[in-house]
């Protein structure tokens, strides 16, 4: 076993009210979970994201309206209902040190860890507020979790 | 009832539920939880236990998870929250929601020993006019444990 860490990037565009499912998640699904961050990148040139072009990094603004909803990887059940990506930014959490590959139990006092393992296909965030009319923004989390291969 | 929140545990489950204000409340008013989050079913909340709750004012998250405009610090800090337990006696009364705010907590959030709630008698009030306008939602998050499986 060994913990690992990647970011998981997902393209919010205009529309508001809708689900944004991920992507390219075979990797850490049903996997356990031990942390998801959101990061905060700042207004960096624009990449592409799943294919697509031109994407910024969201900002800390639009991020206030956005929820994520994560479903059980075993029932479908919900694990997280509707939980406000601001809860998982650094500065909600009281500016704590990252959680790390292989410290993860020695580095998170007071870190909110959310945990379990979750079916990332199924699992979506949903937009209540447009982040930019002309362009897409994307979202980046950085997902802690525990993988068989050492 | 309240235990040691200097370590705060990793959260396993979690459901984010709003209160919204129809219209402009006044002081001492009472507003219960009339949304239906998974534990207010009679037969998922006997196993459901609560481990910790959390507060959103609006510079925390800007619009509600049903589109509403969420209430500011000042909402925030007109409110008490009221948690009924399952045998219909009162675990928390007028508990200052504004203490369930991680930004005016160190980042840290307030947990419970496993409370059993009844969810749909449980309540906001009032304390003063005039900081919540009709149309804002106040936002929670319930951290929680399913007894039937607590290592979920």
């Amino acid at each position: 076993m060994a913990i690992r860490t990647r970011e998981l990037q997902l393209v919010i565009g205009a529309q508001t009210g809708v689900y944004y499912y991920f992507q390219n998640t075979a990797d850490i699904n049903a996997k356990t979970i031990y942390n998801i961050e959101w990061l905060f990148l700042g207004q960096q040139n624009p990449a592409t994201i799943n294919g697509v072009y031109n994407c910024l990094p969201i900002t800390s603004g639009s991020v206030q309206a956005m929820y994520l909803c994560l479903r059980d990887a075993n029932t479908l059940d919900w694990r997280h209902f509707n939980l406000p990506l601001t809860a998982l930014g650094r500065s909600f959490s009281g500016n704590l040190a990252p959680v790390l590959p292989g410290v993860v139990a020695s580095n998170v006092k007071n870190w909110k860890r959310y945990t379990g393992k979750i079916d990332w296909t199924t699992s979506y965030i949903i937009s209540n507020f447009p982040p930019g009319a002309a362009i897409n923004y994307y979202i980046t989390l950085l997902i802690t979790y525990e993988d068989g291969n050492s | 009832m309240l235990v040691s929140n200097s370590f705060q545990q990793p959260i396993g489950l979690s459901y984010t539920s709003e209160v919204n204000f129809v219209s402009t409340p006044t002081a001492l008013q009472i507003v219960k939880f009339t949304e239906t989050p998974i534990f207010s079913n009679a037969q998922i909340a006997q196993f459901i236990r609560i481990k910790g709750i959390v507060a959103y004012t609006s510079d925390a998250v800007k619009k509600s998870p049903g589109g509403n405009t969420v209430i500011s610090q000042n909402g925030l800090e007109s409110l008490y929250l009221n948690i009924i337990g399952t045998n219909s006696k009162s675990i928390l009364w007028d508990f200052p929601c504004i203490s369930l705010y991680p930004l005016v907590n160190g980042g840290i959030y307030y947990e419970f020993d496993k409370l059993a709630i009844n969810f749909t008698a449980c309540y906001l009030k009032v304390n003063v006019d005039g900081n919540i306008s009709a149309g804002e939602s106040a936002v929670f998050t319930w951290i929680y444990e399913d007894i039937r499986n607590p290592k979920k």
